[in-house]
């Protein structure tokens, strides 16, 4: 397959998920991060800076944290390993784009550590 | 290879991009009307306005980082850590404005505009109902 075919599929793929938020939704549980509710410039800025630093360095706790939730293993292994890509590449995304409040939603909305065990 | 050459900004175009972000970046942090200003921003004296800045710069600027230990206490995060990494971030903006407001303190302008900064309640000293006692 030519180069061209691989960037058009991708950038296709790209836009069915960002033009269609159903179809977004259905994959993951985005959800909003928590500085969103802030007021301020300064504020926002401290608190998405904060967060990224926080999914930065403890995303890694979701390959512990996930399988204990589920009662298959394998489906919280391979949980925790998803979790801990996705926390770990947003909460450098948000540490690197503190200046600029835009929101990029984390799924389960980044890390928890005050969740409830047992998924079934 | 002319050709490749050309199509790279030149430096002063990218010293004039840094500019206009640097100028961006400082209408946001200075001219929000919501936030609190730094407290010396109310003194009315010149005086008495770059010695507040004077010393708010000192302050932030050399204990800002123990702001990373008074977050991870504040009861509005669920967990320590979730404070403690927001305080992390708290830390890094008041020692960067303890640092500009420090190196700039006799132009009495508040920027950048952090609000109250580093702030520790005043606690009476842990004798002190003793001591109001024997009065």
């Amino acid at each position: 397959m030519k180069s061209w075919k691989i960037k058009y599929t991708i950038l296709m793929l790209a836009c069915t998920l960002f033009l269609n938020p159903s179809l977004f939704a259905a994959i993951e549980n985005w959800q909003a991060s928590p500085w969103t509710q802030e007021k301020t410039y300064v504020e926002k800025s401290i608190g998405k800076l904060g967060f990224g630093i926080l999914n930065f360095a403890t995303g890694w706790s979701a390959l512990f944290f996930e399988p204990a939730r589920y009662s298959n293993k394998f489906t919280g292994i391979f949980k925790g390993i998803w979790r801990t890509v996705t926390n770990e590449a947003g909460g450098a995304i948000h540490a690197v784009t503190f200046p600029i409040p835009i929101d990029i939603p984390l799924p389960d909305g980044g890390v928890h550590f005050d969740e409830e065990p047992h998924v079934p | 290879m002319k050709s490749l050459m050309s199509l790279r900004p030149s430096k002063s175009l990218m010293k004039k991009k840094i500019a206009l972000a640097f100028l961006g970046f400082s209408l946001l942090l200075s001219s929000n009307p919501a936030f609190a200003a730094s407290p010396w921003a109310a003194k009315p004296t010149y005086a008495g306005k770059t010695a507040g800045k004077l010393g708010y710069g000192l302050k932030n600027s050399t204990f800002g980082w123990l702001q990373m230990f008074k977050e991870s206490k504040d009861p509005k995060y669920n967990t320590e850590w979730e404070g403690f990494c927001t305080g992390i971030a708290r830390s890094v903006f008041y020692t960067g404005s303890g640092l500009i407001q420090l190196a700039t303190f006799p132009i009495p302008v508040d920027f950048p505009d952090v609000g109250t900064g580093l702030y520790f309640p005043p606690t009476p000293p842990p004798n002190f109902a003793k001591r109001e006692k024997k009065h």
